[in-house]
């Protein structure tokens, strides 16, 4: 699926808008910020979990069979990976199999490489071969090599223009082995003609061709054009691949018969490596499932253990046998294989995600899992895992997570399987209000050196002191908790304006985390009436604050702060003073009318119009949904406005833009941007009539046009 | 730019962070032209549809320029009128990306097709539409004669592009189709691009995307080149499959 067309809008809106930023943004990943890893989504964790993609815990217990860390070693030490513009809010804590892809599968140097754009480039590639063949057979004469060079040279040119003359029946050679040589060039017309039976028949004539190249390859090309034939009405009316349903099995069985046949006969040939990767092509064609199992689990216990052979292969086992359902026994893999499909069986909704899609169609029972454990007998913490993923998502019988994986928290590093092991418990103690819970997650942090693992591990006790307290804590001097977007978020949600004000002060900290405290201390105070406290912490902002800039603060550019002390307070029409004097005259008297409309003049011209980011707190299951320590409710514009033609004592210039502006916050969508309670069309017409009938000379009933 | 970008983003989306009334979404069973990608199975109105535009291939950036076939095999429908889509994101296109480009249009036309031309699906920034004239006066040159051209086009084409240009543009293809979604939702606060419409000088359709949003803005009554709508499909969702997610 695509994410794109935005970058026009974009740039034209640039011009109209003054960078205001928030969430709602219909691009890229929002990871639920919790250890609950059950449920399917957007984004990976590199704990195993049954969430997942598939492919992810695949590489991971891969990795894990041979020590490895998720992609480096166990020790840490490699660099995070670039995270793509919808990957932002990855942070160090999230992950995904595209940015896995990027890392090892490398660019293609195009100063050297070639592309085959089609079968009949590949034809025309194939061709030096052919003619290296010639050039070593020395019962051929110099004209019949010239003659047989040529005739290919015309059938490559011809596949992909068949307004070209017809080659073959007017090349004429004499010799036995050119015959065979012509014979060969027939076969593969055929081939490249997609008439594949023919093309089998000629190449089976020519297996026992004296020709060496001549009757190894042809032997190959008998498979090739097998499986042409399985997959000759595969193909929909719209050209797409129709599924298994529409291959010729007979076809792909001979195929494989052919390819067993090269193989006897040429173990070491020139195409054997190609027949070994072709040979699971035709089982997959031909729907032999529990052979495929069996040569994927081997294919896996010999791959390399990095770089782009092993995502292929990846992809392919779990594209073809895991992650389909033309298998029928997806369960029927090897260990890795079965651990990664027993997983995806248990995926089950996050109570913490309102975009939840709810569980996965197939849940495993712990009988089917306790008749495994004969096939798992070989890796036994891979079992207790599995079942242990099980009791905690499926069965929610936490005592079980803990009895079937002791505690190994005090590590000096954790492959794969070993950190996934102990966080699921982790897991398990927070899921059991366990007071050693936060403990074992400080123990954990020791070992926790591989990318992605302290974070998680941070993530897990941060939620920990976030729900019992200590708050304080994550922000103290030394904290364990080093994570920028895990303060950051606690910053957004959770902490109070005391916490907020030495947050923003601590010298110690990133500018981006002191600015994002510091914008959050402001948009709290001015939006929840804490007017002197707000002028009292204006003078922090820095003079270089940049008033572009973001009010989300996840993919660390730089934070609107400059807004504060930079930001547009009037537009022509409607006088307003800085934003201090404003705060000042409110903290003097809340009810200030002119000052309450300056107010949502700011609000309005700095672009906080449906900015939530810092007021709806998130899910209680995620981080800094529980604690909120900071007092009071925004007061949206739109009740500004209501407030203020209800009130007698408001002067008319104030009342008609109060009108006007009420009535703009429908336009020109007929939906609210400005917050506060809707109100229907009907009082908006009422509005609108109101300024036209009460303030006739009003610049803003002359200007106003439309209700919406 | 990408702060830029995650601005605007955001600013776009404003209109869609708290929808309470239901709006209508486009049921793929009300049209009859429609824009099929790799790997989507086409409903039951595909069968009926007047014209398909049909992911044939991509251009991919990074790496060599290289035509990346997107099927199986060539389609054979010849009860619709078909265009040949590629799906560029470069436009540095060498003389063997032509070649294939052309080989794929004989094959589909070979194949029984009424086959309509070739439309390129790029994304050409708005304020670099000069650049993308450029690329198009080359693929009128590349393309055979008499094969019809199309371009998709973004939103903010007929509110933001620079006149004169889009006028050239008009002289070079035959028609646009103004993309209204992104990712799989109708980008939020589309009408106010709409304003507009009327202006861009050359036969355009918009396309929307299956179960998006969708009110057609008032300004597409007086639009006479608006030459109706092309439905891009989706997937049927599945449980977990999302490629995006709304906070």
């Amino acid at each position: 699926m695509r994410l794109k067309r935005t970058k026009g809008v974009i740039m034209a809106g640039l011009l109209a808008s003054s960078g205001a930023a928030l969430a709602c943004a219909d691009v890229g990943c929002e990871p639920v910020w919790s250890l609950f890893g059950g449920a399917q989504a957007c984004n990976n964790r590199v704990v195993i979990t049954p969430g997942n993609d598939s492919r992810v815990n695949l590489l991971a217990l891969l990795r894990d069979s041979a020590g490895l860390g998720l992609i480096g070693p166990v020790q840490g030490g490699g660099d995070y990976l670039k995270l793509e513009y919808d990957e932002d809010n990855f942070g160090h804590s999230f992950l995904d199999w595209g940015m896995i892809t990027r890392h090892w599968v490398p660019q293609i140097d195009p100063a050297t490489y070639v592309p085959p754009v089609g079968t009949c480039d590949i034809y025309g590639s194939a061709s030096p071969g052919f003619v290296a063949a010639l050039g070593a057979n020395r019962a051929l004469s110099e004209a019949e090599r010239g003659t047989l060079t040529q005739a290919r040279e015309k059938l490559v040119a011809r596949c992909s223009d068949t307004a070209l003359p017809k080659v073959l029946p007017s090349v004429t050679v004499t010799s036995a082995p050119a015959k065979a040589f012509l014979g060969y060039l027939a076969a593969s017309d055929d081939f490249y003609g997609e008439r594949y039976g023919e093309a089998a028949g000629g190449y089976t004539a020519l297996v026992g061709a004296p020709d060496p190249w001549v009757a190894e390859t042809a032997r190959y090309m008998i498979a090739r054009a097998e499986l042409g034939a399985a997959l000759a009405h595969s193909v929909d009316e719209y050209g797409s691949f129709n599924g298994l349903k529409g291959v010729d099995k007979s076809a792909a069985l001979r195929a494989s018969a052919a390819l067993a046949d090269y193989l006897k006969t040429y173990p070491a040939g020139r195409y054997a490596a190609s027949a070994r990767g072709l040979e699971r092509r035709a089982m997959w064609l031909s729907a032999d499932f529990a052979r495929l199992g069996e040569r994927y689990e081997s294919e896996l216990a010999s791959a390399p253990r990095e770089g782009a052979p092993l995502i292929d292969i990846i992809n392919e086992v779990d594209g073809k046998f895991l992650s389909t359902s033309d298998n029928p026994d997806p369960l029927g893999g090897g260990l890795m294989m079965l651990a990664a499909a027993d997983l995806m069986r248990m995926r089950v909704s996050d109570p913490g995600d309102p975009y939840d899609l709810g569980q996965g169609d197939t849940t495993i029972d712990a009988a089917t899992l306790a008749g495994q454990q004969a096939r798992f007998a070989r890796a036994p913490q891979l079992y207790a895992f599995v079942l242990a993923n099980h009791a905690f998502y499926v069965a929610k019988d936490y005592a079980r997570v803990l009895q079937l994986i002791p505690d190994d928290a005090r590590q000096p590093s954790f492959t794969p399987l070993a950190f996934s092991r102990q966080v699921l418990r982790g897991q398990a103690l927070a899921a059991k209000g366990d007071p050693n819970e936060a403990g074992f997650w400080l123990e954990l942090l020791g070992g926790a050196k591989d990318l992605w693992q302290r974070p998680t591990v941070e993530l897990g006790l941060a939620m920990n002191w976030e729900r019992h307290g200590k708050l304080a804590d994550v922000f103290a001097p030394g904290s364990p908790i080093t994570d920028r977007m895990i303060r950051e978020i606690l910053i957004a949600h959770s902490a109070g304006p005391a916490l907020l004000r030495s947050a923003a002060l601590d010298a110690a900290r990133p500018q981006h985390e002191r600015d994002a405290a510091l914008f959050t201390l402001l948009y709290k105070q001015l939006s929840r009436g804490d007017y002197a406290g707000f002028g009292s912490n204006l003078g922090l902002v820095r003079g270089d604050a940049p008033v572009e800039g973001l009010m989300t603060f996840a993919n660390g550019e730089p934070i609107a702060l400059g807004l504060f002390t930079k930001g547009r307070t009037a537009q022509a029409g409607f006088a307003c003073p800085a934003l201090s004097a404003t705060a000042a005259a409110l903290a003097a008297n809340p009810r200030d009318i002119h000052a309450r409309m300056c107010l949502g003049e700011f609000w309005r011209l700095g672009g906080f119009d449906q900015y939530t980011e810092l007021d709806k707190a998130p899910p209680r299951p995620q981080l800094g949904g529980v604690a909120n320590a900071f007092p009071g409710t925004p007061l949206p514009r739109g009740t500004i406005y209501a407030a203020i033609i209800a009130d007698p004592r408001s002067v008319a210039d104030d009342r008609a833009y109060a009108l006007y502006r009420a009535v703009m916050c429908y336009g020109p969508s007929g939906y609210n941007s400005c917050g506060g309670a809707d109100v229907p069309l009907t009082q908006r017409k009422a509005w609108h009539d109101r300024l036209k009938r009460d303030f006739p000379k009003s610049p803003w009933a002359q200007k106003l046009k439309y209700y919406w | 730019m990408r702060a830029a970008a995650a601005a605007l983003l955001a600013a776009l989306a404003l209109a869609g962070c708290r929808r309470d009334a239901p709006v209508p979404l486009v049921d793929p069973a009300h049209y009859d032209e429609f824009f099929l990608w790799a790997g989507v199975p086409p409903p039951p109105a595909v069968a009926s549809a007047k014209v398909l535009y049909i992911l044939g291939g991509e251009i991919r950036h990074g790496g060599p320029v290289r035509l990346v076939g997107m099927r199986a095999g060539v389609p054979h429908v010849p009860r619709a009128a078909l265009w040949l889509t590629v799906r560029t994101e470069r436009l540095d296109w060498d003389g063997a990306t032509w070649a294939a480009v052309r080989a794929m249009l004989a094959r589909w036309r070979a194949a029984g097709n009424r086959l309509e031309g070739l439309q390129i699906d790029f994304d050409a920034a708005t304020p670099g539409l000069d650049r993308y004239r450029a690329f198009l006066e080359q693929v009128r040159h590349e393309l055979p004669r008499g094969t019809r051209l199309s371009i998709t086009g973004l939103l903010d084409w007929s509110a933001n592009g620079d006149p004169a240009e889009l006028a050239r543009l008009g002289g070079l293809v035959d028609e646009v189709v103004i993309q209204t979604y992104q990712g799989r939702h109708t980008i939020p606060g589309y009408t106010q691009w709409f304003r507009h419409i009327d202006r861009l000088p050359m036969t355009h359709k918009i396309a929307l995307v299956e179960r998006g949003e969708w009110t057609p803005p008032p300004a597409l009554a007086r639009d006479a080149r608006f030459a109706g709508y092309v439905v891009f499909l989706l997937k049927p969702p599945a449980p977990g499959d999302r490629a995006s997610r709304r906070p």
